[in-house]
């Protein structure tokens, strides 16, 4: 992780940062001696849970014939 | 692939309907699952009604939507900061096709636009004004004996 100073950096366009953070690499941005954040790279969501037939079927609900908020819209009628 | 989530999808994931299947396996392909407030507060909603509507039990309604809350807070899914003018995008685009589109479709598909991303929907009126603006669809098809 790099850490940036912002007041020993004081005229940093932070847009020059981006090919970093692309390569994955992430920055701390400080001033006067204190962390204000990080700019890191996004990655995906946490994983799919693969458990998910097996807990509508623990409900015990009935099966929808259809997809419920559709109806359901079509009911409201916006 | 990543996707916008549409309520739609979310109630089809938590509660069983003809369309459940479908969505695991959509949901599956999906390395970032994308959705807004809206369709987080839409699929609460949803969820609930069902349950007023006696179609499922106060157990069931409450575990339900304990889950999807464990899953937004856990990250599953990447809620994206709400934008005001989604509101006129929704219009803009609402106004800029043929067909008919209800203000939310329209809203919900310009937020998936303006992200650059296709909508994960089972909403077929949805799907139609999606389609009509442009925007992909997950899944490409629905089930040829439910579309």
């Amino acid at each position: 992780m790099t850490v940036l100073e912002l007041s020993q950096h004081p005229h940093v366009d932070l847009a020059d940062l981006v090919p970093q953070i692309e390569a994955g690499e992430t920055v701390e941005i400080w001033r006067d001696g204190r962390s204000l954040g990080r700019l890191a790279l996004v990655t995906g969501a946490a994983p799919w849970p693969g458990d998910m037939a097996a807990f509508r079927g623990s409900l015990g609900a009935t099966t929808f014939p259809g997809s419920y908020v559709e109806s359901i819209r079509q009911d409201d009628g916006r | 692939m990543s996707a916008y989530l549409d309520a739609s999808a979310l109630v089809a994931l938590y509660l069983p309907e003809v369309f459940s299947d479908a969505a695991d396996q959509a949901v599956q392909q999906l390395a970032d699952r994308v959705v807004s407030d809206l369709t987080v507060t839409e699929a609460r909603v949803a969820i609930d009604r069902r349950r007023k509507s006696g179609d499922i039990t106060a157990d069931a309604c409450a575990r339900a939507l304990a889950r999807l809350n464990q899953h937004v807070a856990a990250g599953i899914y990447r809620q994206v900061p709400w934008s005001v003018s989604w509101f006129a995008d929704g219009v803009a685009l609402a106004g800029s096709v043929a067909v008919p589109v209800r203000a939310m479709d329209a809203v919900h598909v310009a937020i998936a636009r303006s992200l650059g991303l296709a909508v994960m929907s089972f909403d077929r009126n949805q799907r139609r004004a999606a389609r009509a603006m442009g925007v992909s669809l997950i899944p490409a098809q629905l089930p040829t004996d439910l579309a």
